[in-house]
């Protein structure tokens, strides 16, 4: 979703359901939230001033490259509770925010990559996870709902 | 933080155990030198030394009496098979919920577990 699109391809069709399929899996065994597909106008729910974090998990193999996760601050903290199991009167950490969030990339990446069936491993990289901004209109992303907040998954392939 | 999330699983599981904790391979090494562990559960993807580096070096040292959990997002066949001559009794694929853990505890620890 970055303004300038990198030297990595799209992701085909055939591929992107299971990558739906995966981060739903992720976000319901994992962080006990609902997931839905949605449009990318939900992206306007979210207000402009809002930070999300980006998380990016490139990998290697029979196939290579990138998987990146962007998930709004407010709905990261809401699904860094519900895996730690943490209420709401207990302090966050940001550093463990950071991690919650690049094991989030992690498994999407790792779950979607096993659900393709390949006989050969995956090389998983560590997720590179930073805090930016909204991410640029893509239309090749992937938009979720989760707990009716959105949520944009992309890959892209080398 | 999926050692956090292991210590809560481990929290709601009841079961009666004390937890030591390394960020990687080469720390668990150490660990296992120096205390008395009966299980080790690795992730394969960690900085340092990897998880198979660790199971393969835990092979090497004839540390059999250990039990080695493997905890991964990674839960292709090509995987399971890369570690599956290194002792692995259990291959517990991420994402997963903490009954899930908690079941396979009860089977690695049936002692210290609270089914």
């Amino acid at each position: 979703m970055s303004s300038a699109k990198s030297a990595l391809k799209t992701l085909p069709p055939d591929l992107r359901e299971p990558l739906i399929q995966a981060t739903s899996n992720v976000c319901e065994t994992s962080f006990f939230a609902f997931t839905e597909p949605a449009s990318p106008e939900v992206l306007a729910q979210i207000p402009a001033e809002e930070m999300w974090f980006h998380s990016a998990v490139t990998f290697t193999g029979p196939m290579s490259g990138r998987v990146t996760v962007f998930v709004p601050a407010g709905l990261a903290r809401d699904l860094f509770g519900a895996f730690l199991g943490f209420d709401e009167q207990e302090a966050y950490n940001n550093a463990e925010l950071h991690d919650m969030v690049g094991e989030f990339g992690n498994m999407v990446c790792g779950t979607w990559l096993t659900s393709l069936g390949r006989d050969e491993c995956f090389d998983l990289a560590h997720p590179d996870v930073t805090l930016a901004g909204l991410p640029a209109p893509d239309e090749d992303a992937v938009v979720l709902a989760v707990n009716d907040r959105p949520l944009v998954v992309r890959a892209e392939l080398g | 933080m999926m050692r956090a999330l292991i210590r809560r699983a481990l929290r709601l599981s009841g079961a009666n155990v004390l937890v030591a904790e390394a960020a990687n391979g080469k720390e668990a090494l150490t660990i296992l030198e120096t205390e008395r562990i009966d299980a080790v559960f690795t992730d394969l993807n960690m900085p340092v030394m990897t998880g198979t580096e660790l199971l393969r070096e835990m092979s090497t040292r004839n540390w059999n009496h250990i039990k080695r959990v493997v905890v991964s997002t990674d839960g292709s066949n090509a995987r399971r098979e890369e570690v599956r001559d290194l002792h692995v009794s259990h291959y517990l694929s991420k994402p997963f919920a903490p009954e899930m853990f908690r079941d396979v505890l009860c089977e690695v620890c049936p002692e210290n577990a609270t089914a």
